[in-house]
């Protein structure tokens, strides 16, 4: 077996699979990662299934070295890059650690969540049918700390030394992020759901694995501010009594009593999850169809990477 | 024989709330008749041949269905529900005795609460042991249980900010409803008491240890029984009632 000596583990590195499901009815969140794609790049660099288990790195980065055989890696994330000895590399790509090399995980500007794929398995046992960690609950197969090591059944190098590919995602990069009306959007008149879209929004320099607040834009939720709670998705955007909208990302409750105006949709929860802390962004309103053809399109994009020549 | 359609959906709001996750609205306040509807979709749910879809999540008034999107379209879903049977529900849940300490850190904002509804702290737990709680939903945490039929003389709105972290097995009230907690964490509800029984364990079969339906009847135990109770796993500790 393979070991994974982490050296380096600031706050926001966790283990990450496609999250839980089953157990939504006993309080207990699905979890997984912070951004979907770029969790699914990292896998499909390394023909693995789309929730396999992989590191997700927060923005601090990540550092480790390799105990054993040489060994396939992957990275997806915006505004990190690798440091392996003196060689430096950007992502997404694969790569390969030799035994005893280490890896830094370098935050550039614009930093947030990244994702590092093994060739492998970890040698964890699931929690409720899932090796994903929930930072709020504490379920996970394994939590991650400065000191840890972990067991990687590897599986043999069988791939170029390194490969770069392109991230689909840069070409969205100034377009308006798209929502789909919630639960209780029909309790907002119509001035509050139009300003939703008209403002320019940020999130506040305060955030975690569990929700993102906006700033830029006060709601005011004409049918009040408390409801009887009901069940809330990732990207739901919920508005409490102090009007501030925050967004629910990976590790969100599942039940929520507070109303919710919209929805991020699924193709970009990605781009919500990587906005910086002050990094100024629109949203525009658009129907689940629309956002279902989107999410289907990215898939496809995502499951075919684009291999950059030249590396 | 052919059963009857299943009637509910008539009365039901329903939306996409994510491109993967069907929202089905039965109402929008607490009330037993709007709680059987989304128990009994559930269980129609449960029972069809539909097989693309992933989970559910039933709350207070409404069922939530996320769907496998690339196996399932949202059109075909819609199609789906209106082609369910009704099944036969069970009626009545167990009755279970649960030991709830009121005395010393137990109960942390008894005091408070007493001030704000001007009622001495003995009638509140007066008014919390008479009659049995209703399970209605598990949400926001691993086995936090949301509790109906609450004494409407402790009606209290939730704290504008949150407290610092409640106790595990924390009996809290707040808007009309009380809750039972499982882990420890920032909350704008009112601590009352404190009970033993574990809410949530990873080595208990059913995870939980009370069914949704259940009614919960609290008994009072003094702060050494409190600190005495075994810390099993599961429902040890409850006792059930009736069956």
């Amino acid at each position: 077996m393979n070991y994974l000596h982490i050296h380096r583990a600031p706050v926001g590195v966790s283990i990450q699979d496609a999250g839980r499901t089953g157990y939504l009815r006993y309080g207990v969140s699905s979890a997984g990662p912070m951004d979907w794609a770029r969790h699914l790049m990292a896998n499909v660099m390394l023909d693995k299934h789309s929730g396999d288990a992989a590191i997700e790195v927060g923005p601090a980065g990540i550092g480790l070295s390799l105990e054993g055989e040489d060994m396939q890696f992957s990275f997806a994330g915006p505004g990190f890059v690798l440091k392996i000895d003196e060689q430096v590399l950007p992502g997404p790509a694969r790569f390969i650690l030799k035994g005893g090399q280490a890896l830094e995980v370098v935050p550039r500007r614009g930093a947030m969540w990244g994702y590092l794929g093994i060739q492998g398995n970890f040698n964890l046992s699931p929690v409720l049918g899932s090796y994903a960690e929930n930072s709020v609950s504490g379920l996970a197969a394994r939590k991650i700390t400065s000191g840890s090591c972990l067991g990687v059944y590897r599986e043999p190098v069988n791939k170029p030394a390194v490969q770069a590919y392109i991230d689909p995602y840069i070409a969205l990069e100034n377009e308006p992020l798209e929502m789909m009306p919630s639960s209780q959007y029909e309790h907002f008149s119509s001035e509050a759901r139009d300003s939703l879209a008209d403002k320019a929004v940020a999130i506040a320099p305060r955030f975690d694995r569990m929700a993102y607040q906006l700033t830029g834009v006060h709601l005011h939720c004409e049918r009040g501010h408390d409801i009887l709670s009901d069940g809330v998705t990732m990207g739901a955007i919920q508005v409490p009594g102090d009007g501030r909208p925050f967004v629910l990302m990976a590790d969100h409750q599942p039940t929520g009593g507070y109303p919710k105006i919209a929805c991020i949709c699924k193709a970009d929860l990605p781009r919500m999850a990587q906005m910086t802390p002050g990094e100024l962004f629109t949203l525009h309103w658009i129907t689940p169809e629309q956002g279902l053809k989107r999410w289907v399109l990215m898939n496809e994009q995502l499951k075919s990477l684009t291999a950059l020549r030249g590396l | 024989m052919r059963l009857p359609e299943l009637e509910i959906l008539k009365s039901a709001w329903m939306r996409f709330v994510a491109e993967d996750a069907l929202l089905v609205e039965f109402g929008e306040k607490l009330d037993d008749e709007v709680h059987q509807k989304v128990l009994r979709l559930d269980s129609a749910l449960k029972q069809s041949t539909i097989s693309a879809y992933i989970e559910t999540l039933p709350t207070f008034r409404s069922l939530m269905i996320k769907f496998d999107v690339f196996a399932l379209s949202q059109e075909t879903l819609l199609n789906t529900l209106s082609t369910l049977k009704a099944t036969n529900l069970k009626t009545a849940g167990k009755t279970w005795r649960v030991p709830v300490c009121f005395e010393s850190d137990c109960a942390q904002d008894l005091a408070e609460v007493s001030d704000l509804l001007d009622l001495s702290e003995s009638a509140i737990i007066n008014m919390l042991l008479q009659t049995p709680l209703k399970l209605y939903m598990y949400g926001f945490a691993p086995g936090f249980a949301y509790l109906g039929g609450l004494d409407k003389g402790l009606n209290i709105p939730r704290r504008a900010t949150p407290r610092a972290p409640m106790p595990e097995g924390a009996l809290m009230i707040a808007g009309g409803l009380a809750c039972l907690s499982s882990v420890s964490m920032p909350t704008g509800w009112y601590v009352l008491g404190q009970t033993p029984v574990s809410m949530f364990s990873l080595l208990s079969e059913t995870l939980v240890p009370f069914a949704v339906g259940d009614e919960l009847q609290f008994y009072e135990i003094n702060f050494d029984e409190f600190r005495q109770f075994p810390a099993m796993p599961g429902n040890a500790g409850a006792e059930q009632n009736t069956g």
